[in-house]
């Protein structure tokens, strides 16, 4: 095949080109080309340009001339959207035409292959494209399928040989059922499970446990309007490092979370249905960041918080410092190696936690209010923070803070300035304290730069 | 060990002086050199003298290994023009110089990124040979695209 529109005729680059490649080229026709760069620039160096892009800019570029029609095939990312389709014909087309694409290819590796299928697609053929891409060492694979709730069958012992598939993503409200299996892929480190229906509690634990190398997970609970199957979702992995979960089913339940993963070090929950944790010690845990709501499952908000308590960075919302208080009546565990702090100040409690949140916090360098001081916006809010210094200053003030990071959305107002002053005061190591509030005037700015700071090195920023 | 110097001459017929052992780095040079031994000019009749300039330069160029990466993306920044950019990554590809064409079309393609349709074809200059029928069959049959 010749997508070329002139006439130098050189063959599809291998990676290697020869130089022999040059004594084809006729200098005759040179002179009239000066202007025309493109056309003289082989396929293979427009498709790696093209390889750069985000799959949709590359796919738009299909329209740009008859040149590019095909191009787009030749990409190490395949990129397929099956349209909603009305009639058979426009079934059979779409089909088709992802036949033809990977047939042009004729082999070529394939990095990554998005499929995203609609109803009424072919699952036959779909099972004929993954054997293809699988055989062309495919890396990623992501295929959404509809809520067909009987008709797809996933090709599980296709992978159990496939040594390139490192990431694999599900998405749709199809029935995912997985079979119990020593080893179902070999070398996937990364799955991402989004919206799908599970056909029960093992699906998740099959799945997990057929990975032997699996390093990061990621799932998101959210099927519109019912149940996706899972009271309890347990995660049991020798190898995991990464876990996210993303739980807000709107139906309500007692579900349970069953983590054990001792070699996790990075933990991310937004969990607004759950109401039991269980997490088994993982000494590597470094990060973590909680999302969680306050009316139901307060009780498992701390126990996570408490389970998570030795890390080294942490993010907790509002409504987790929200949940936090209500359990603990300010009796907050003790965050040993926590050395980031990223949070938001719920307006409930006010900054009333803040000096208790500090104390057990010795080894603190780096805090951020990622919501401001103050509840935004602040015309609803007609309460006071509350801010009442500590007697003794808090050891990580003392010694350890070296950044504190303001997210402002309005300009400080009165009762901030306060709180601003006393950390400025008591801060002994700080480097600098960065407040985001483009609409402070040019008086408040003075007077945030007129406080007494403790730290002679520190700074203040507006950003 | 004396240092070897080799002579690349342009499409227009200019030379160039490079040491061998810079010039290797290109793998189709070594494998000239490898081959016959390279002692007399070697052409390079697809890349212009301006072009083979800066090929040149950036063969030339004396970064610790721990600062190769960031000059590289200095030396493509400042030929932010998308032709040169293109026959650079043109002239690395035919010289396989790895490093310099992936960061020539890096650029390229961080470049036309925002562009819009129109924009990428007078950047490039692509000659639009299709009827607006054909387009809009385009723009149905890949929507998501769009």
């Amino acid at each position: 095949m010749n997508l070329r529109s002139r006439k130098i005729q050189i063959k599809q680059p291998k990676q290697t080109p020869q130089i022999n490649r040059f004594a084809e080229i006729n200098y005759e026709e040179e002179e009239q080309q000066e202007e025309d760069i493109i056309s003289k620039l082989p396929d293979a160096l427009l498709t790696h340009i093209l390889s750069l892009l985000p799959d949709s800019d590359a796919n738009r570029t299909r329209i740009l001339s008859n040149r590019w029609r095909n191009l787009w095939m030749f990409l190490p990312n395949l990129h397929f959207v099956m349209p909603f389709c009305w009639s058979v014909g426009e079934v059979n087309k779409f089909h088709d035409s992802v036949d033809t694409a990977l047939s042009i290819r004729g082999g070529m590796p394939v990095d990554r292959f998005y499929l995203y299928c609609s109803k009424n697609c072919d699952y036959d053929r779909v099972y004929g494209w993954i054997c293809s891409v699988v055989r062309w060492r495919v890396g990623e694979i992501e295929l959404r399928f509809p809520a067909d709730r009987f008709r797809v069958r996933f090709c599980w012992s296709l992978f159990r040989t496939c040594k390139t598939l490192v990431s694999l993503i599900l998405r749709g409200e199809f029935v995912l059922d997985v079979p119990r299996d020593e080893l179902l892929f070999p070398c996937l480190k990364r799955i991402d499970l989004v919206s799908i229906v599970y056909a029960g509690d093992e699906t998740i634990v099959n799945l997990v446990s057929g990975c032997p190398v699996l390093e990061e997970l990621f799932v998101e609970r959210q099927v519109i309007g019912r149940f996706d199957n899972v009271q309890t979702f347990k995660v049991s992995s020798a190898s995991l490092k990464r876990l996210r979960i993303s739980f807000a089913l709107c139906v309500l339940g007692n579900y349970r979370v069953v983590i054990d993963a001792p070699k996790l070090e990075y933990v991310y929950i937004l969990d607004v249905m759950s109401t039991d944790y269980s997490l088994t010690k993982a000494l590597s845990l470094v990060e973590a960041n909680i999302k969680a709501r306050t009316d139901s499952n307060t009780e498992s908000v701390a126990q996570i918080v408490a389970i998570l308590s030795p890390v080294k960075v942490l993010t907790l919302t509002d409504s987790t410092l929200m949940a936090l208080s209500y359990v603990h009546n300010l009796n907050i565990p003790r965050f040993a190696n926590l050395v980031k702090f990223v949070v938001g100040i719920d307006c409930l409690w006010g900054w009333n936690l803040l000096p208790t949140l500090l104390h057990n916090m010795p080894n603190l360098e780096h805090i951020t209010f990622s919501d401001g001081l103050v509840p935004f916006p602040r015309v609803q809010y007609a309460f006071n923070m509350n801010w009442v210094p500590p007697e003794d200053v808090p050891d990580c003030l003392r010694y350890k803070m070296a950044e504190i990071t303001i997210c402002n959305r309005e300009p400080v107002v009165q009762e901030e300035f306060g709180l601003i002053r006393y950390l400025l005061q008591h801060s002994g190591n700080l480097r600098v304290l960065r407040i985001n509030s483009h609409r402070n005037d040019s008086k408040s700015r003075e007077r945030l730069l007129s406080f007494h700071r403790s730290s002679k090195q520190s700074r203040v920023e507006f950003v | 060990m004396s240092k070897k110097t080799l002579t690349l001459m342009s499409k227009d017929k200019q030379l160039f002086n490079i040491e061998e052992h810079l010039a290797v780095q290109s793998v189709t040079i070594r494998n000239m050199v490898k081959e016959d031994g390279a002692s007399s000019v070697i052409p390079l009749p697809r890349v212009d003298s301006e072009t083979l300039a800066l090929v040149i330069e950036y063969l030339n160029r004396q970064q610790a290994p721990e600062e190769d990466e960031d000059y590289v993306k200095k030396f493509v920044d400042e030929r932010g023009e998308i032709p040169t950019l293109l026959e650079l990554a043109q002239a690395a590809l035919d010289l396989d110089i790895k490093k310099l064409m992936d960061a020539a079309c890096m650029k390229v393609a961080d470049l036309i990124k925002d562009f819009t349709l129109e924009e990428v074809r007078e950047a490039l200059r692509i000659e639009n040979d299709r009827t607006p029928e054909e387009e809009k069959a385009i723009r149905d049959e890949f929507q998501w695209a769009f």
